[in-house]
């Protein structure tokens, strides 16, 4: 083991880190064997800035031990340490051990279910991690699992927000259970937050990524997507062209229940929505999506409001608790008042009278904030039709498009080989 | 951001896949037709309506009205009985004698009888006999290998098994004489057998498959100096029509079977097997209903009607001819229209009657026809689709030269109660068909006039939301074909210079150089 610290020092010391690399793996086994007492006392040796990778490999170590054994607060200390101190070109010669230190960390805390120390640990550890703010990292997952896990969702948002437009892929071993695992998170984020549609877009970004084997990942994603969108736009919504067509043949036929609530609920009838969600309510249990179908039980209610001011002008309130299936007249106008509050009706109630007038939308399109709003979002589409063809461009000047589209055969001529591909 | 509510609603293919609004799609919901009903119309003239039809479809006909209607059931038996007693079908004659021993009891049609007994096999020996004298005359024809009589050799078999009853091998035989069709007249025939055929199995596919070839095939000039004999070639043209437009509205392709049957001429309807004019009322909303009908048909046109058109009757299917919003057929087919339906004046009336907007005589007369037109064995399904259809355009035609209508008065006109004529219009309104709302409280409809520049604005809306969501998909797209592309280099061994994506810089070209030369980039 001291023959091990010396040859961290010195290794480090010279710069020789592919042979401290080596050195690491092979004696890895030696770690582990280590009790957690010696293991501390050598991390008390080492200095994160220093000593990154072996400050790496042996953190790895502890992990690696049954949690009983662990100091909680001793471990967490020291974890913090190094995502304070690490340093980023030593850690990148071996990104591979980097995410997975972290990765099994969260696993950790997840199963201790102590995950809001996490949070901050890990939100450093990304924002020295990455090149750029730019760019996403296979760490990003795990801060957004921790995060759901704390119910504390609030950092998560600023890394949810970023417009990612690259992927740390640490030299191509990247895996994309990492890409889609974020997305996934991502989706259930918004969805907490009620934030639908922004959601969705994560989903469908999840869904999309191009495959040839059936992820559970993309399942448990598809069937997050069949709910919000149903709680969105009361419908489910197609997915894009691009879509993997694994995902319409084989992954579809596995949410068999969330078909058919999508089926039942377009029908907009009320007693048979909540028949199909009683009936099926263990298999959303053990999805981990009941939450959602309750919010769904309510938002059938509104759905069906919205329908009838399509038709009527105006209506008795018994007339709309019967219509919707209601139980009193008294509480359709306390839906009612929600809608309206929440601007998602236009009506008005006469309470004498007992009746509720529906009216059209009051917008009229003429004011300068409609004006300054449509301006904006010109600007915005131009902003990001510029951005598509760029990328567009690049793509058609990429060697391997090119050899592509023009046929493989090309590669045993020895003259496009002198001059090159472009 | 003043957004208007409806902003929101984000269309992110070009399809949705469910539509947001549909509650009981009518063309669907009829998916579980009655198929055990009874009904008892009054003044059914059952002579009548067999004497119009022949051979196969006559019994199938009579033994459906027997199953639906138990106080003709004894009388319609008995005609089936009796025709097919004149043909060779024994498994289809014992089906009938043994429903006519189960409603009479009566010993007489017991299947134990001697006479019974041996009527079934003299004629299975018939049969037989027959079957082999043809089969022996195909085997001669085949072996001086003359392809017309060859042909006419399967022809005559198919036949032959189509009497016994035996369809699929009728099918068979027929098919396999289309590899000795020489002419365009024989490719024709054959289309025809073959869809006879289909229709009794009841293969719609095939039918329309057939007649799609046949028109093909009719379309294509004559062959030089062999001038088809004119009355043939309209009257095969009819038989075409007609049994296309059958096709059609099994298919539930209301508007198809429609137009098809609109094509068929009065004069040349001659398939007493498949259907008749004789009860063909049509319903033809979108052609305006000259009020001096000029009566082509006169009195002397009807018995030669009667007398030569001994075919059986299709009853009501253009109703849909009302219900759909096609543009109006050419009047040509209209004029031969007129002449079917001066043959069953109720109908006509009904047609009238719906052209003069005098809706509740019109509906009622429908309703009354309901019970007599269920009996149609192929009409029975679509019978209540059609009709809702019928009434559905008769709200809508009722509402729109109005601006505001109350509704206790169209509740009248419509023979219906307010709260089921609120419904009925609900529906409607939520399927698109009327544009208008409801004063539930003044029990009022008003029509609604959409402000085309507000909904041109909320479309703009939605539209760029919906672009910007799309763009921004896309170039995620792009981050996960990089991963994609990445992958695929590390597993030919190839590592990566620089970890950013590349062909942003120039240098980065000399890297990605090699990469193709090393690799073989089969994706």
């Amino acid at each position: 083991m001291e023959q091990l610290v010396k040859d961290i020092s010195k290794h480090s010391q010279e710069g020789e880190f592919t042979l401290l690399i080596g050195k690491l793996q092979s004696s890895s086994e030696l770690i582990c064997d280590q009790d957690v007492a010696t293991l501390d006392t050598v991390l008390g040796t080492l200095e994160p800035d220093k000593h990154s990778l072996g400050y790496l490999a042996i953190l790895t170590g502890k992990l690696s031990k049954p949690a009983a054994q662990l100091n909680w607060g001793v471990l967490m200390e020291q974890m913090r340490s190094f995502t304070q101190g690490f340093t980023r070109d030593q850690v990148t010669q071996n990104p591979i051990s980097f995410c997975n230190l972290f990765h099994q960390l969260t696993d950790v805390m997840c199963k201790r279910k102590q995950t809001i120390e996490g949070v901050v640990i890990l939100r450093t550890a990304i924002r020295r991690y990455q090149t750029c703010p730019a760019c996403l990292t296979a760490i990003h997952s795990d801060l957004l699992q921790v995060c759901l896990m704390a119910k504390c969702l609030k950092p998560a948002l600023p890394f949810l927000e970023q417009e990612y437009s690259e992927l740390l892929t640490d030299g191509g071993q990247f895996d994309a259970r990492y890409v889609l695992l974020f997305y996934y998170y991502g989706g259930m984020v918004y969805a907490c937050l009620h934030k639908y549609l922004r959601a969705l877009l994560f989903l469908t970004v999840c869904l999309t990524t191009p495959t040839v084997a059936i992820s559970a990942i993309m399942v448990a994603a598809y069937k997050k997507f069949v709910l919000v969108s149903l709680l969105k736009f009361g419908k489910v919504i197609t997915l894009p062209k691009y879509c993997s067509h694994i995902v319409d043949r084989m992954m579809k036929p596995l949410c068999g229940s969330y078909n058919e609530l999508a089926k039942t609920y377009a029908g907009r009838k009320v007693g048979p929505v909540h028949e199909l969600i009683a009936k099926y309510s263990e298999v959303f249990q053990n999805d981990g999506n009941l939450g959602l179908v309750h919010r769904l039980r309510e938002t059938v209610y509104r759905h069906a409001m919205q329908r009838l001011t399509q038709t009527f002008m105006t209506l008795s309130l018994a007339d709309v608790s019967s219509r919707i299936n209601l139980s009193s007249a008294q509480e359709a106008e306390l839906y009612i008042r929600n809608m309206i509050e929440q601007e998602e009706v236009h009506a008005s109630l006469d309470q004498t009278a007992g009746m509720v007038s529906f009216s059209e939308s009051p917008e009229a399109y003429d004011s300068h904030d409609m004006a300054t709003y449509l301006q904006s979002q010109l600007q915005r589409c131009m902003a990001l039709e510029k951005k598509l063809r760029a990328l567009d461009e690049q793509m058609a000047l990429d060697p391997r498009y090119i050899t592509k589209t023009m046929g493989g055969g090309f590669d045993d001529d020895p003259i496009f080989h002198e001059e090159g591909v472009m | 951001m003043p957004l208007p509510r409806d902003v929101q609603q984000v269309h992110y293919g070009t399809m949705d896949s469910v539509e947001p609004m549909q509650v009981d799609d009518p063309e669907s919901g009829g998916a579980a037709p009655p198929s055990d009903f009874t009904v008892e119309p009054p003044n059914f003239d059952l002579e009548g309506y067999a004497n119009g039809y022949e051979g196969l479809a006559k019994v199938r006909r009579l033994m459906f009205v027997a199953k639906h209607c138990p106080s003709l059931q004894l009388d319609a038996l008995r005609r089936a009985l009796r025709t097919i007693e004149l043909t060779h079908n024994m498994a289809l004659y014992t089906e009938v004698r043994r429903r006519l021993f189960q409603a009479t009891g009566d010993a007489k049609y017991s299947l134990d009888q001697e006479e019974c007994t041996t009527f079934i096999l003299g004629t299975n020996k018939k049969a037989a006999i027959t079957l082999e004298r043809l089969d022996a005359d195909l085997k001669n024809y085949r072996h001086n290998s003359i392809k017309e009589s060859i042909r006419r050799g399967y022809d005559a078999l198919g036949d032959h098994h189509l009497d016994c009853g035996d369809i699929n091998n009728a099918l068979k035989m027929y098919t396999r004489a289309r590899d000795h069709c020489t002419s365009n007249k024989h490719v024709v025939q054959l289309c025809l057998n073959i869809i006879k055929v289909s229709v009794h199995l009841r293969n719609w596919q095939q039918v329309l498959n057939y007649y799609n070839k046949a028109e093909a095939t009719m379309t294509v000039s004559p062959q030089p100096g062999i001038p088809a004999p004119a009355p043939t070639n309209t009257e095969v043209c009819c038989r075409l029509k007609c049994s296309a437009g059958l096709a059609e509205l099994e298919n539930r392709k209301y508007k198809n079977a429609a137009r098809l049957f609109l094509q068929a001429q009065f004069d040349d309807c001659k398939c007493p097997d498949l259907l008749s004019p004789t009860r063909w009322p049509c319903m033809e909303h979108c052609v305006p209903w000259p009020p001096s009908t000029a009566k082509t048909s006169t009195p002397e046109s009807l018995p030669a009607a009667a007398a030569s058109k001994r075919c059986p009757p299709l009853a009501l299917f253009l109703l849909r001819a009302i219900c759909s919003s096609s543009p109006p057929p050419r009047p040509c087919f209209f004029s031969s229209f007129k002449q079917f339906l001066e043959l069953d004046p109720q109908l006509r009336d009904v047609v009238m009657q719906f052209h003069q907007s005098s809706y509740t005589s019109c509906l009622r007369t429908l309703e009354e026809m309901r019970s007599s037109l269920m009996l149609d064995m192929y009409l029975s399904q679509h019978l209540h689709t059609l009709l809702t259809m019928i009434r559905n355009k008769a709200l809508i035609q009722y509402f729109s030269p109005f601006s505001s209508v109350d509704l206790h008065r169209m509740a009248a006109a419509f023979n219906t109660t307010v709260p089921s004529l609120e419904d009925e219009l609900t529906q409607l309104i939520l399927d698109g068909q009327i544009s208008a709302r409801i004063d539930s409280n003044a029990k009022v409809m008003y029509a609604r006039h959409v402000d085309q520049r507000s909904a041109v604005f909320q479309k703009v809306l939605e539209v760029g939301e919906a672009y910007q969501l799309r763009t921004k998909l896309i170039s995620l797209q792009f981050l996960k074909q990089a991963l994609l592309i990445r992958s695929l280099l590390q597993k030919y061994d190839i590592k990566v210079k620089d970890s950013k994506e590349q062909e942003e810089t120039s240098d980065s070209n000399a890297p990605s150089e090699a990469v193709v030369k090393r690799s073989r980039p089969r994706f």
